[in-house]
């Protein structure tokens, strides 16, 4: 038993020395996208399948929003390292000047993009709901 | 019962390959290899998993042994015993691990390994809490009924998930044709965390690629498909405890929901499958992926 608790504490100090060397290495770092082409690979991999129609970028790389050609829409917010493709409404959105931004109600948070003066125009007029 | 425990000897090597590869990346400009709090939930969700089967431990060996007495004969600890059993058990390896990615109450065990979104050798340490509750052993006490000892099998099964363990890595490209042939190697294994449509449940090997390749489940992988890994569903968090069993909450909210004569089918169906059609299995994933291509 003695051992057992011995090896228990002793791989827990390896899980904090990795995870300590990991953040040392600078892995901390949120996830960047490298432009539209990837927004749209990532968007595909959205539950369901989405194709993207158009794409809007944040300046900083730090999201995208999509729309596709039903005019569902696609946010793609930084996860850790990594994107989460998510389905949002079209209510979940309003321009804050060059600001767009995205009510999620299931995380009770909001995610902004700064995707330039384009932002007004999200979501497309011609996928706004009457 | 055990004559000893070959993963008490590999858990610092683990370690060490773990700095090495961490730092490795670090210098590849642009890596994003690992992510701090990934990493700390994998690793978290490792060690709970030593607990668990620590648990557990006692009953699955008690099971073998059970098994082992109805056995016909008694293989014994011949030599050539050995290699024989590794073999054997890894095709038990390449049904359970087919059988945990088709069947959704296996699924929501094995779910926990597939849960990063990325792919390195701390993402091999996140293994489940739960293959105890979803009856992972029985798929081992074929081989003690068939007079292996049980000793044998659960040392040939330590060996089996240790050379699975350097698998998970994009450090490593290919290997020789004649590997990638026989072995399982980091680019099939890369394919069997992919949530790209062309390699959703391919590629269950453990250590021989060749069962995959006997029973058309293999892919290989293609330099001009981008691998994303992770979930279909990805987790969107970094919670310990929802993280291990969200598939179990999951699975409790569907049966709860559906009617009588469809709960059932939440518990054995593929995961994605559900009796009003509203989700997609991997089949369906990988037919509209297709009939986008055409």
């Amino acid at each position: 038993m003695t051992a057992a608790i011995i090896q228990l504490a002793a791989s827990f100090a390896a899980v904090l020395l990795l995870v300590w060397v990991v953040h040392w290495a600078g892995f901390s770092r949120a996830a960047r996208l490298a432009g539209e082409y990837e927004a749209r690979e990532l968007a595909s991999l959205t539950p369901g399948g989405f194709t993207a129609t158009r794409v809007a970028l944040d300046r900083d790389g730090k999201g995208a929003i999509a729309t596709d050609a039903a005019g569902r829409l696609v946010l793609l917010r930084a996860d850790g390292g990594q994107f989460l493709p998510e389905l949002v409404p079209v209510d979940a959105l309003s321009a804050d000047g060059d600001s767009l931004r995205i009510a999620l109600n299931a995380a009770d948070r909001t995610v902004i993009l700064n995707i330039g003066p384009d932002a007004a125009g999200w979501p497309a007029p011609e996928h706004a709901q009457p | 019962m055990m004559p000893f425990d070959p993963l008490f000897y590999a858990i610092p090597v683990f370690v060490a390959l773990i700095l090495a590869e961490v730092l490795w990346s670090r210098r590849k400009a642009g890596g994003q290899a690992y992510e701090t709090r990934d990493t700390a939930l994998s690793l978290a969700i490792g060690l709970g998993s030593t607990v668990a089967g620590a648990l557990s431990a006692g009953v699955v060996a008690a099971l073998l042994v059970a098994a082992h007495m109805l056995a016909p004969w008694k293989i014994g600890w011949a030599w050539w015993a050995w290699p024989l059993c590794f073999v054997l058990d890894d095709l038990a390896y390449y049904v359970f691990h087919r059988s945990a990615h088709r069947v959704r109450w296996f699924w929501a065990s094995h779910v926990n390994h597939h849960s990063s979104q990325h792919y390195n050798l701390s993402t091999a340490l996140r293994q489940s809490w739960t293959g105890f509750v979803a009856l992972s052993f029985v798929f081992r006490l074929p081989l003690a009924l068939a007079g292996f000892e049980p000793g044998m099998i659960l040392v040939c099964g330590a060996f089996n998930l240790i050379y699975q363990f350097w698998l998970h890595t994009e450090v490593i490209g290919r290997l020789p044709r004649w590997i990638e042939a026989v072995m399982n190697t980091p680019s099939h294994h890369r394919v069997h965390h992919a949530i790209n449509p062309r390699y959703l449940d391919r590629n269950y090997a453990g250590t021989f690629i060749v069962w995959d390749r006997l029973f058309g489940t293999f892919t290989p992988e293609d330099d001009a498909d981008r691998i994303r890994y992770g979930i279909v569903h990805q987790l969107g968090h970094f919670h310990l405890l929802r993280a291990v069993f969200h598939e179990w909450a999951a699975i409790a909210r569907d049966v709860r929901a559906a009617p009588w004569r469809h709960k059932l089918g939440y518990l054995w169906r593929e995961p994605g499958w559900s009796h009003d059609r509203s989700r997609e299995t991997s089949e369906m994933i990988r037919e509209r992926w297709r009939a986008g291509q055409n």
